[in-house]
């Protein structure tokens, strides 16, 4: 039962599934990261759409992060942070749906997205976007291009980072949880600049640790930044090090003093939460900072113009719309299309992904519905501690009138209720943002999951289905593990259009040690080809000006087993492309018995080897980035793919590693 | 290193489980780091023959009865005598011996003595009759605090395990590496190291057992310790206290050797390591930073101990320790500032333990395996 609350603390009538069934006690929230669970959630990270201006929200501190171009408004998505300074009494579903009801005023319909809370420790109390940075030196050699690197735990002080001259080539870094200072440049967390790691690396000698310590870049009451630099290794130092690292660990070609490097550290959490929720505002901050401070690099050393800039991301999630056309795509592609006009060479970087082996999408045709219903199963697994999520699209312009998502559950497990949902706008919910529709899937009166469907950005339904664990976790309510089947029937609506198909994604459910979280990944079961691995790119590397990179096995030329394709259809007999596809490969493997790539440990003198496209992305960055410097086009130089007649082999082919391979071996 | 025993199953019981063992040296083991031994361990039946197996006892009464008569019937000669109270005579000595006379004399000075005052308990480890550490115990509260910091290291402890595993005895092998030592050519540097561990190990468990502090799965069920809790106090941590106490040694001792070009970075490895052994601790689940703490404060101070029953000038005040609720880092040891927030003190005048002549004579030996280049 979800309790029926004052109109104007309903957090279903200003946000999303994801925000209502994660913020809300009686839904998802006991089973939610620590950084969501927190008590209150006073400082907040979010993302709003269209021309609406985050300023409007009454009774909160608003602030927005340095944006690229500066000013505020004319961006498609807007990142901002907040302090909610009025309720702070209330629980903070009800607490935050108040303070978004204050955006929505009359005769404005923007859409908002909320993102993580933040730490009130990390919440700068001066926040000066506009002052100089006063420890930033200008690089004794002129920049030729910048790299910017956003991951977790990056260790900044890594004497792989140094020039020729010993001073550091990371220009500006922003630790986006580390406790804040007084008054900072940016809204929350810290600024470091060159001259600042330099003056760290003069105080503090060859202890790295203790520099970190120093300057809360290792902080155990900050837990999104936490210990994370104690660890051996870090995702971060990995992907900094294959991207911007020079030394005996790290391949070629060597990276000059020439190329400056700018870098985000996110939030622990967002950087090992795979489920999609509530990472936006970290991410899209993080590439406006880039570009924000890549101009002022630019400028400060009077350089012609932006410089060429190559970004390397390598983060992702499973479940969204694939179009190219979800929060942070459209994003992107902005951002891509705006510097692009002032200079051309300008990337964002991103991996395909790593599920094509896991079951973890379905493309479900006309001509696979038996009786004019859809049916495929969703087996979760015994012992998951964490929330599983299901994401359904439909084709975009299919009016879904009369149809309905249904779940069928695994025998024995007694009788439940809210197993059906319409496809079909809840009039009980203001006409703010999307029309959309929840139902709990309840039993005896407890909540096990959340049915939601919501016209995503005003253009495609979508069904989404959040379930609790299946696990014991002390709340009294657990889901009944096993083979579920969801069905989505068109009833007495138009049926599926035979050249048009429904996808299924399922949000990776990974279990972060680090958190320990114990997830369980849930696998979709279908029959007839629709479950697959052509389709599971990562669910923000569909803008078009993205740059996709897929993983390469080494000594086989193979496609990495896990490196995620591009969409094919089986329309017309052959397969035929959809949707966004790999533009090309790097090395992810060394070979069969060799997975991984090496690159850095935390600390210098350490390394460590990371498997995954995550390293593909970060190996043709530092090529791209380097080709940059040498005043070459971004790609020039992709060596071609063994040649292949055309037909469906290539076609396979392609969709796995897209056109080409970076030129770089390790 | 190779080892002439295979009794290594022996540092398993841990800490002091040998003392019973005085009475009973012989037939086992070796001294020094592989089969990383604890307490008493580290010396026990070192360099002991033990009896030969039966076929060959028989065989040598076969032979003695064969060949007597070929040495014919003089009387038996005067000795030519060793010299009484000479240092030269401990070369000629098994090391489990020798191990009982550095046991011998460092304990012949140590001395210790409980306060309490109301709510506040403190235990003494005096040396030659004077105050050399005195710790505090920690109040119940700050146990609690600190838990929290041993569940912040457990994310630690898949990456730390082989460490953990292996460092549950003296983890000489880790120190031995960082100064390239070696069993053909650094034998007294490693019986030396032992006797220091020895030394700091009795020191620990005299103060652990009058300060009965409880662990911290005793406070806290969900921390699940990756390895056994000891059956000894929390409060000091003995490995903390031996890893200070060899580090303190072997920085002098380096220090003598002069040898190695790049002595300020292996003094610098050899901080980074004590710090770990005792942290690892933390991460393994056994032990609150503040047991490193105590353990460091206690460490060094059995380690100048050491350095003086050696003859050597290391001269440092008595510490005392009212911990507070912080983290454990050696640069924060040596720092006045953050040693003072740690609730540190050390008093200006310098203590000196007494020269005795066994460990004069170990050092002698020690300083004369000098390595490197």
């Amino acid at each position: 039962m979800y309790a029926k609350r004052a109109p104007e603390e309903r957090i279903d009538r200003y946000a999303g599934p994801y925000e209502r069934w994660v913020f809300s006690e009686e839904l998802g929230r006991p089973y939610a990261f620590p950084a969501i669970r927190q008590p209150e959630a006073r400082h907040m990270a979010a993302i709003l759409e269209g021309d609406g201006d985050p300023g409007q929200m009454d009774g909160a501190d608003i602030r927005l992060p340095p944006l690229w171009p500066s000013q505020a408004a004319g961006h498609a998505v807007t990142p901002f942070v907040f302090r909610n300074d009025s309720e702070i009494d209330l629980s903070p579903d009800r607490a935050l749906a108040k303070r978004l009801g204050t955006l929505a005023a009359p005769g404005l319909s923007p859409r908002v997205r909320l993102n993580m809370p933040l730490d009130a420790a990390s919440w700068v109390e001066t926040y000066a976007p506009e002052a100089p940075a006063p420890q930033w030196r200008r690089p004794a050699r002129t920049p030729k291009a910048i790299l910017g690197v956003i991951d977790d735990g990056l260790p900044f002080a890594h004497r792989a980072f140094l020039g020729s001259d010993g001073k550091s080539r990371i220009s500006h870094l922003w630790l986006q949880s580390a406790r804040a200072l007084a008054s900072d440049r940016v809204p929350v967390g810290r600024e470091i600049t060159n001259g600042e790691i330099d003056a760290l690396r003069a105080a503090h000698g060859t202890d790295e640790r203790r520099l970190y310590r120093s300057v809360g870049a290792i902080d155990s009451d900050m837990p999104e930044i936490g210990r994370l630099l104690d660890h051996h290794a870090t995702h971060g130092g990995h992907i900094l090090g294959l991207a911007g690292g020079n030394g005996p660990r790290l391949p070629e070609p060597l990276l000059g003093d020439n190329i400056q490097i700018v870098a985000v550290q996110l939030p622990n959490t967002v950087a090992w939460d795979t489920s999609g929720f509530g990472k936006e505002m970290f991410m899209l901050s993080a590439l406006h900072y880039i570009f924000a401070r890549a101009t002022e690099i630019a400028r400060e050393c009077e350089a012609a113009g932006e410089l060429p800039l190559v970004v390397n991301f390598s983060y992702g999630w499973s479940a969204g719309r694939h179009d190219g056309h979800s929060e942070m795509e459209t994003a992107i592609q902005e951002l891509l299309d705006r510097r692009r006009q002032e200079q051309s060479s300008t990337a964002v970087v991103m991996p395909t992904g790593n599920t094509f082996d896991s079951a973890m999408h379905a493309r479900i045709a006309a001509e696979d519905f038996e009786d004019g219903v859809a049916r495929i199963g969703w087996r979760l697994q015994p012992d998951d501690r964490t929330s599983s999520y299901l994401e359904i699209w439909l084709p975009e312009g299919v009016d879904p009138q009369g149809w309905q998502v249904r779940l069928v559950p695994p025998p024995g497990s007694g009788p439940l209720a809210g197993t059906a949902i319409d496809i079909s706008a809840d009039p009980d919910l203001d006409p703010v943002g999307d029309p959309r529709r929840f139902v709990e899937l309840e039993r005896d009166g407890h909540n096990l999951g959340q049915l939601s469907v919501d016209f995503h950005r005003g253009s495609r339904w979508r069904a989404v289905i959040a379930m609790i664990p299946t696990a014991e976790t002390g709340t009294g309510r657990r889901l009944p593990s096993g083979l579920w089947t969801v069905e989505i029937d068109p009833g007495q609506g138009a049926p599926l259009d035979t050249r048009e198909a429904l996808f299924l994604w399922l949000q990776r459910d990974d279990d972060p040690r680090a958190l320990g979280m114990g997830g369980r990944q849930s696998q979709l079961e279908g029959t007839g080809g629709m479950v697959r691995g052509f389709g599971c790119l990562s669910a923000i590397c569909s803008a078009p000006a993205a740059t996709r990179v897929a993983g390469l096995q080494g000594g086989t030329g193979k496609p990495a087993s896990y490196s995620s394709g591009g969409g094919l259809d089986r329309l017309s007999g052959g397969p035929v492309a959809w949707g966004a596809q790999p533009d090309f490969a790097a090395l992810s493997d060394q070979g069969p018995s060799r997975p991984g790539l090496p690159s850095l440990g935390t600390v210098s003198g350490s390394g460590a080897r990371l498997v995954g496209t995550s390293a593909a992305s970060a190996l043709a960055t530092r090529w791209m980035v380097s080709n940059a410097a040498s005043g070459k086009a971004l790609q020039d130089g992709l060596a071609p793919l063994p040649l292949l007649p055309p037909g469906d082999k290539q076609v396979l082919r392609n969709a796995r590693l897209g056109q080409g391979i970076v030129p770089i071996t390790v | 290193m190779s080892q002439s025993g295979g009794f290594g199953g022996f540092g398993g019981f841990g800490g002091f489980g040998g003392f019973g063992g005085f009475g009973g040296f012989g037939g086992f083991g070796g001294f020094g780091g592989g089969a990383n031994f604890t307490g008493l361990g580290g010396f026990l039946g070192a360099d002991d023959t033990g009896g030969y197996d039966g076929l060959t006892t028989s065989g040598l009464g076969m032979t003695a009865e064969a060949l007597r008569h070929l040495g014919g019937d003089t009387e038996s000669p005067v000795p030519g005598e060793l010299t009484p109270g000479d240092p030269s005579n401990y070369g000629r000595l098994a090391v489990w011996v020798r191990g009982s006379l550095y046991v011998s004399e460092y304990l012949s000075g140590i001395g210790w003595k409980s306060c309490n005052a109301g709510d506040d308990h403190t235990s003494v480890l005096q040396i030659d009759g004077a105050d050399w550490v005195t710790l505090h115990r920690p109040s119940a509260e700050l146990l609690r605090d600190q838990t929290r910091r041993v569940a912040d290291y457990t994310a630690l402890r898949e990456e730390r395990g082989a460490e953990i595993l292996s460092q549950l005895g003296f983890p000489t092998a880790y120190f031995a590496m960082i100064l390239g030592l070696h069993s053909a050519s650094s034998k007294k540097t490693f019986e030396l190291i032992t006797a220091t561990q020895v030394a700091a190990a009795h020191s620990a468990m005299i103060v652990k057992t009058a300060l009965a502090v409880r662990r911290p799965d005793q406070v806290d069920g969900r921390l699940l310790p990756m390895i056994p809790t000891p059956g000894h106090g929390s409060f000091p941590s003995a490995h903390a206290t031996e890893a200070y106490a060899v580090l303190t040694v072997l920085e002098a001792l380096v220090e003598a050797w002069g040898g190695h070009a790049d002595r300020a970075g292996r003094i610098a490895m050899l901080r980074g390591l004590a710090e770990r052994i005792a942290v690892n601790r933390t991460v393994a689940g056994v032990h609150y930073p503040i047991d490193s703490w105590a353990g460091a404060v206690l460490g060094r101070a059995v380690g100048r101990a050491v350095l003086g029953r050696c003859g050597r000038i290391a001269e440092g005040g008595a510490s005392v320790l009212n911990a507070t609720d912080v983290d454990f880092f050696d640069h924060d040891l040596r720092d006045p500032a953050a040693s003072a927030a740690a609730g540190l003190s050390v008093d200006t005048q310098a203590l000196r333990s007494n020269p005795m002549p066994a460990f004069t004579w170990l050092w002698e030996q020690a300083a004369g395996e000098s390595e490197g280049g």
